[in-house]
């Protein structure tokens, strides 16, 4: 049986290459409060960064 | 009424990302825009809350002029790298978005040489908006190697077979792939 394209899961990867479209940025969603921080590192960053998505997650005020 | 005063950028109102970026561009600072948003502008639908900058780390001057046209929206002023990597990412929270400056960038080297490589893309309303090479964002995924990363990886290297295209070249959002010569 001969594969399509959409059979081909690295194929979108060279369609979009071939024709990319540059879509508006989506409006900013409601995030819970927080202050400016400084990191030393991106391991510091990604550690903050996936405690605020929890956080984002639990919450249900964010539509 | 907002009270947001640029006055690098002539004292104008700034509602949209894409203001705030032209603003960067009016007071003369230098920056790179990296991650999800450059990504965007490459032409791949991926879509990120973080708007990430790439900035010189040490460069006075560019410190001035950025807290000047952000001086009213964030609450804590951008400082410059410390001796021992201390402030790395500086990361606010903004009317537009979250803002994250990063001082330095895994696999990419010095500010001053990513700088040479920049490519101009468009942003959807035809704003100019410096990004990092096609070339040197694939090196910063790589580096970086984070699992979220891979599909990027795999859109760039497409890119990269696809065209190339000479750096600093403003092209339409929707003809081809804009990788950067560099």
């Amino acid at each position: 049986m001969r594969m399509k394209i959409i059979d081909d899961y690295n194929a979108k990867y060279r369609l979009w290459a071939a024709k990319p479209t540059v879509m508006a940025a989506p409006a900013a969603v409601k995030l819970p409060d927080f202050k400016s921080r400084r990191f030393s590192s991106h391991a510091e960053l990604n550690e903050w960064k996936n405690s605020m998505l929890r956080r984002l997650a639990e919450s249900s005020s964010v539509k | 009424m907002e009270k947001f005063h640029a006055a690098a950028a002539g004292g104008i109102i700034i509602r949209e990302m894409n203001e705030l970026i032209l603003a960067f561009s009016t007071a003369g600072i230098r920056y790179l825009l990296v991650g999800g948003q450059a990504m965007r502008l490459t032409g791949m639908p991926r879509f990120s809350m973080d708007w990430d900058f790439f900035i010189p780390p040490r460069d006075d001057e560019n410190f001035a002029k950025l807290n000047k046209v952000l001086h009213d929206e964030i609450d804590l002023p951008l400082v410059p790298l410390g001796l021992h990597g201390e402030n790395f990412i500086q990361t606010y929270q903004t009317r537009w978005g979250v803002l994250q400056f990063h001082l330095g960038l895994p696999g990419v080297p010095r500010f001053d040489e990513a700088e040479k490589a920049v490519v101009i893309r468009s942003s959807e309303t035809g704003a100019p908006v410096k990004c990092l090479s096609g070339k040197l964002m694939l090196a910063a995924k790589r580096a970086a190697d984070r699992p979220q990363d891979k599909l990027t990886s795999r859109f760039l290297k497409s890119c990269s077979g696809s065209a190339k295209f000479p750096k600093s070249t403003i092209a339409p959002s929707n003809s081809h792939c804009r990788w950067g010569s560099n």
